[in-house]
């Protein structure tokens, strides 16, 4: 090993740099957040919807997967990058747990109740709720990724 | 914790920036990367082909909208090699925090 203490240095310095950069790439779209969010929101009205055998659900259904594969690709055309899910998997598994969990729920009161306003509800708490997720996790990648 | 080892291969500039890069990343596009690099992109090329011939990234081609683009991409031995070779390089410096990647 010929690399003497200012050169490596130098060269954990630029790794530094070099990673800062890629969390900024990573990070740099604050309208992917609500975006998400939205689209979301979809899938748990839809889910509700399906309980009162409406044809919106799979029209919801459609638009909502729609929009997430148009997400995903402005997004990589945009930023030219996708972030590695290793160490992510707590975000992947809570925006399962809150997209379903909200689903069952929302499909269990339509189901006895039928559906109404409350609805708009679960369509506002779900978007949120998910944006908060995407949020926390370009902290938690910018956290591990020492931005 | 990773145990250090230099890595000639990556360790040129243009080479280590790349995977310093890549290392948080699933994947990046080529045009990217040589923006972030700052380099061309017959330079960065050549270092890719290195990088690849060592086994240390994928390079992906796929076409869309009729325009072939290039995605770059860590192996899992590429993803090692460079967690080791910045252990190294914090050992030399006298760092003992882990690595990262």
């Amino acid at each position: 090993m010929e690399t003497d203490p200012l050169d490596a240095q130098a060269a954990l310095d630029a790794v530094s740099a070099a990673e800062r950069r890629s969390v900024a790439l990573v990070t740099s779209t604050p309208w992917y957040a609500p975006w998400y969010g939205v689209t979301s929101a979809a899938f748990p009205v839809a889910i509700a919807l399906l309980a009162v055998r409406s044809p919106l659900a799979i029209v919801l259904l459609v638009l909502g997967s729609a929009s997430l594969v148009l997400l995903v690709r402005t997004y990589r055309r945009v930023t030219g990058v996708w972030p590695s899910e290793q160490g992510m998997l707590v975000y992947v598994i809570a925006a399962v747990v809150v997209v379903f969990g909200t689903g069952i729920a929302s499909y269990l009161v339509a189901r006895s109740y039928g559906v109404g306003w409350w609805l708009l509800a679960v369509a506002v708490v779900t978007a949120v709720l998910m944006a908060l997720l995407s949020r926390g996790y370009d902290r938690a990648y910018a956290r591990k990724h020492g931005a | 914790m990773t145990a250090p080892a230099f890595d000639e291969t990556i360790h040129n500039p243009v080479r280590l920036r790349a995977c310093a890069m890549l290392a948080g990343l699933d994947h990046a596009a080529f045009p990217i990367l040589r923006d972030e690099l700052g380099v061309s992109d017959s330079v960065l090329s050549k270092h890719l082909a290195t990088l690849e011939a060592a086994g240390y990234v994928k390079l992906a081609k796929a076409t869309t909208a009729g325009r072939l683009r290039t995605s770059v991409s860590l192996t899992a031995a590429g993803r090692a090699a460079y967690t080791a070779h910045v252990a190294a390089l914090r050992s030399i410096v006298g760092e003992t925090t882990p690595s990262p990647g």
